[in-house]
């Protein structure tokens, strides 16, 4: 079990070598490029790809907040993505007040993001480390496994595959793929 | 380069489609390969889609125009391949109920390649003009609104939460409710909502503290009352069903001092929310004229779930004694829940399916309507059987890992209940059409637990309302042992003793009941009621006045007191009391009669005769009343009215005799 988890580590990181390079920009809501890397060297950065309208999106934002409050003191930047072209910056303003997202807010307004992480669903989680030649997507997928597709809702979640996945890149190791399907809203891109 | 592949790959499927769809309308040929939001897909939305899905709606986003279809079009594909939506659990056949939303293959399928195809608005020629839907009541203002006391608070994560609250009615009289109306409030927080009718305010007398803040639970048990007067009609509601209108003939009752319990299942959004739900009651003049029962069939002693078992089956059946309408069908179980099966065996042998779910998911559970009742003859054998996985591999087990599981009401127990609303068929002759189905239904209770309390008291009641007072007694010592500080079994079984003839035992009994619960009214009413008998009436005025603190306006307790207050001279106050019965219950035939006699003795001829109408309109075969009739005919001069109410005194008294 462990030989193939390695080979399986191997193969993610030879992958990422190959295809590594510099971290594209997020747009803030007034248009403006930002560095997603942040000011500080971070040793990772979490993107949440999320949608105000989606309902699975919005009932799994607590479990993003928790895992950025666990994390963003610990060198880790966090960014919620609202990728949708259907988005407007008032609709976008309102929803991160009613649900108490804080600022790290951004729009995807050429899809380089979503492209650059591969991203095709809300919510879905993308975790980016950085390797000796640049910035690789080591996790991308669901953010914990309550939901098994739609109409198949566990309680509660019983792994917190997200959480997992950043812990792991903290202790230097490879983060397990998801191990289940993403579930929740396609992402629609300008028309 | 990726977008003339798919381009090639669709115009390949369409063609083959194309030969197998003979659709009418919308019919589609190889020449006209595409498929378009305003031809196609609208109308399937519209039909099948936006009653839920539109602005202020209780589904999460709108599907009313082309930009909301576009924007959820690769969801909307998801969902309906996977018959996730429309929200619709039986599989039986198309038409077997009523609002049967599930869309056909061939939909389906035009979903799916307008997606595929890139999601073509079309010509807006082809558009059909979109349904109009309110936000406010959907049947205008309603007579009667009933509100939560406080808003309930529902956190922004966690698990689903099952609440049940208490809305008192302001009722001064009884009331028929030809429709109904719940608004949640905040709709997307709420899954679905089912209305109890307590008609003794029981939940909220045994939750005194803490009624008005919701009490926990998916199921709530309610006291019936007094009165034979079993549950009627299902109360609910679900996304897409916002007013619920009973058929012409079958409205509901609604009394003075009855409780509407709200039992809501609510689901965390992601952001704190609050949830007030408003109840809407439209009342007709009509009364019914004749009244469904809600039967059930059940196995919850028999749900003892092992930990991992992925198929634990349980089976119950019920023999109808009489002919029966089915009107309505609700299956309920919990998160367990797997496959479920309703079925009529006819005394013939031949089954009839009343409804199948091969999946069950808690999320959507719904009561269905049948399209036409289904008609059930007397010897037929309704049958149910239910599945649980109590596996790992349920998504839903709310246990993780799997442990045990018996019944019970929270969301972590299970349930094993097949509810049918039934229309008795036929004459109502001799007495109550749901009597026998009532008994048949306890009788077969008390065959799977000979000591079940709810079985054993309901067949008592039985057995006093056809004045089997002996075998009453029986039956309700039976609860009374298993449950000796029970005040209204203690109660119920005074009363019974008391019919046997032995008034000072009862006495005893009630006065147990009222040092066990002070705040059970009946107790009190009864006692005055022997205590009237005796003509103890400082004992029967005191009592009485503890019902009316206790209960306002209670109509039989106010027309007693004037009993008691003619029984001891006090003509003007009798009088009052009487008008505050006739305020509360306009058909209480005692203040009626009374009031009568009292305006007879004070020379309000006219009006005695107006009062004593409405009495024989109550009932029509009360000899006083006749004689009564009579005596002011005879004071107005009109003899051959006051012969005709002779003659049907002195017929009623000889059929009285005979018997």
């Amino acid at each position: 079990m462990v030989v193939v988890r390695r080979l399986a580590t191997l193969f993610l990181l030879s992958f990422g070598i190959a295809f590594s390079q510099a971290l594209p920009s997020g747009t803030d809501l007034t248009g403006h490029s930002v560095p997603l890397a942040g000011s500080r060297a971070s040793h990772a950065v979490v993107v949440f790809f999320l949608a105000s309208d989606c309902p699975i999106s919005n009932r799994t934002l607590p479990e993003m907040k928790r895992v950025q409050a666990e994390f963003s003191e610990r060198g880790v930047a966090f960014w919620f993505v609202y990728p949708n072209s259907t988005e407007t910056g008032r609709g976008i303003r309102d929803h991160a007040a009613a649900f108490r997202m804080g600022d790290k807010l951004l729009t995807d307004p050429h899809g380089r993001l979503a492209h650059f992480t591969g991203a095709k669903w809300t919510p879905e989680a993308v975790v980016l480390a950085q390797g000796k030649a640049g910035w690789n997507t080591v996790y991308r997928g669901r953010i914990d496994d309550r939901y098994l597709g739609i109409g198949k809702e566990r309680p509660e979640a019983t792994r917190h595959n997200l959480e997992e996945a950043v812990t792991a890149v903290l202790d230097g190791r490879a983060p397990n793929p998801p191990g289940g399907p993403t579930v929740g809203c396609g992402i629609v891109g300008a028309p | 380069m990726m977008g003339v592949l798919r381009m090639l790959f669709i115009g390949g499927v369409v063609g083959a489609v194309a030969l197998a769809w003979d659709g009418g309308e919308s019919i589609v040929t190889a020449g006209e390969a595409t498929i378009t939001y305003n031809r196609h897909i609208a109308p399937i939305l519209y039909q099948h889609c936006t009653s839920c899905h539109h602005e202020g709606g209780s589904g999460p986003f709108s599907l009313m125009t082309y930009s909301n279809a576009r924007r959820w079009g690769t969801t909307v594909e998801r969902v309906t391949q996977a018959r996730y939506m429309p929200p619709w659990l039986p599989s039986g056949p198309h038409g077997q109920f009523a609002e049967d939303r599930r869309l056909s293959t061939e939909e389906i399928d035009l979903i799916k390649r307008w997606v595929d195809e890139g999601m073509a608005e079309g010509d807006s020629r082809d558009a059909k003009a979109p349904p109009k839907y309110t936000s406010d009541w959907q049947l205008g203002q309603p007579d009667l609104i009933v509100e939560m006391d406080a808003a309930m608070s529902v956190p922004a994560a966690g698990t689903d939460l099952f609440s049940n609250f208490i809305l008192p009615v302001p009722l001064t009289q009884s009331r028929w409710v030809r429709a109904m109306e719940i608004k949640p409030g905040t709709p997307q927080v709420v899954h679905h909502a089912n209305l109890a009718i307590d008609r003794s305010a029981s939940l909220r007398r045994t939750h005194p503290a803490d009624w008005k803040a919701g009490i926990p639970g998916m199921d709530v048990m309610v006291d019936a009352g007094e009165t034979f007067d079993p549950d009627s009609h299902f109360l609910y509601w679900k996304p897409d069903s916002s007013a619920l209108v009973e058929r012409a003939d079958l409205p509901w009752r609604l009394d003075p001092g009855n409780d509407l319990i709200l039992n809501m299942h609510l689901k965390p959004t992601g952001k704190p929310e609050t949830v007030r739900a408003r109840v809407g009651l439209y009342f007709t003049q009509t009364a019914a004229k004749q009244s469904p029962i809600l039967l059930q069939l059940e196995d919850d002693a028999g749900l003892d779930i092992p930990a991992g078992d992925k198929d634990f089956a349980v089976e119950d059946q019920l023999a109808l004694p009489a002919d029966v309408d089915l009107l309505a069908i609700y299956p309920h179980a919990h998160y367990l829940g797997k496959r479920m099966e309703g079925w009529a065996e006819g005394p013939d042998g031949q089954r009839r399916d009343l409804i199948v779910i091969e999946s069950w998911d808690i999320d959507r559970q719904a009561i269905y309507r049948y399209a036409t009742p289904m008609v059930l003859v007397a010897g037929t054998t309704i049958h149910m059987r239910y599945t649980y996985d109590n596996s790992a591999g349920n998504p839903h087990n709310p246990n993780s890992p799997p442990i045990r599981v018996k019944a019970g009401n929270r969301s972590a127990d299970e349930m094993s209940h097949l509810w049918l609303q039934v229309l008795p068929r036929g004459q109502s002759g001799g007495g109550d059409l749901r009597a026998p189905l009532l008994r048949a239904w306890m009788e077969h209770r008390l065959t799977k637990d000979s000591r079940d309390p709810i079985a054993l008291f309901n067949v008592a009641s039985l057995d006093m309302g056809q004045g089997q007072f002996q075998q009453a007694v029986a039956l309700y010592r039976k609860v009374v042992e298993a449950a000796p500080n029970d005040a209204r079994t203690m109660t119920a079984l005074a009363s019974a003793i008391n019919q046997t003839g032995d008034p000072d035992e009862a006495t005893a009994l009630l006065r147990k009941a009222i040092q066990i619960d002070g705040s059970y009214s009946d107790a009190h009413f009864d006692l005055a009621a022997i205590e009237l008998q005796r003509q103890d009436y400082a004992g029967a005025e005191k009592e009485l006045r503890a019902v009316l603190a206790l209960q306002p306006g209670d109509a039989a307790a106010h027309a007693s007191l004037g009993g008691v207050m003619l029984a001891t001279n006090r003509v003007a106050e009798a009088r009052a009391e009487f008008e505050l019965a006739l305020a509360a219950d306009a058909k209480d035939f005692a203040a009626l009669f009374n009031v009568a006699m009292i305006e007879l003795d004070a020379g309000q001829a006219d009006r005695a005769l107006e009062h004593l109408k409405a009495a024989e309109a109550v009932d029509r075969d009360d000899v006083d009343v006749h004689r009564a009739l009579a005596d002011i005919y005879t004071r107005t001069g009109a003899a051959e009215d006051a012969r005709r109410e002779q003659d049907a005194a002195r017929s009623m008294e000889k059929k009285k005799e005979k018997p």
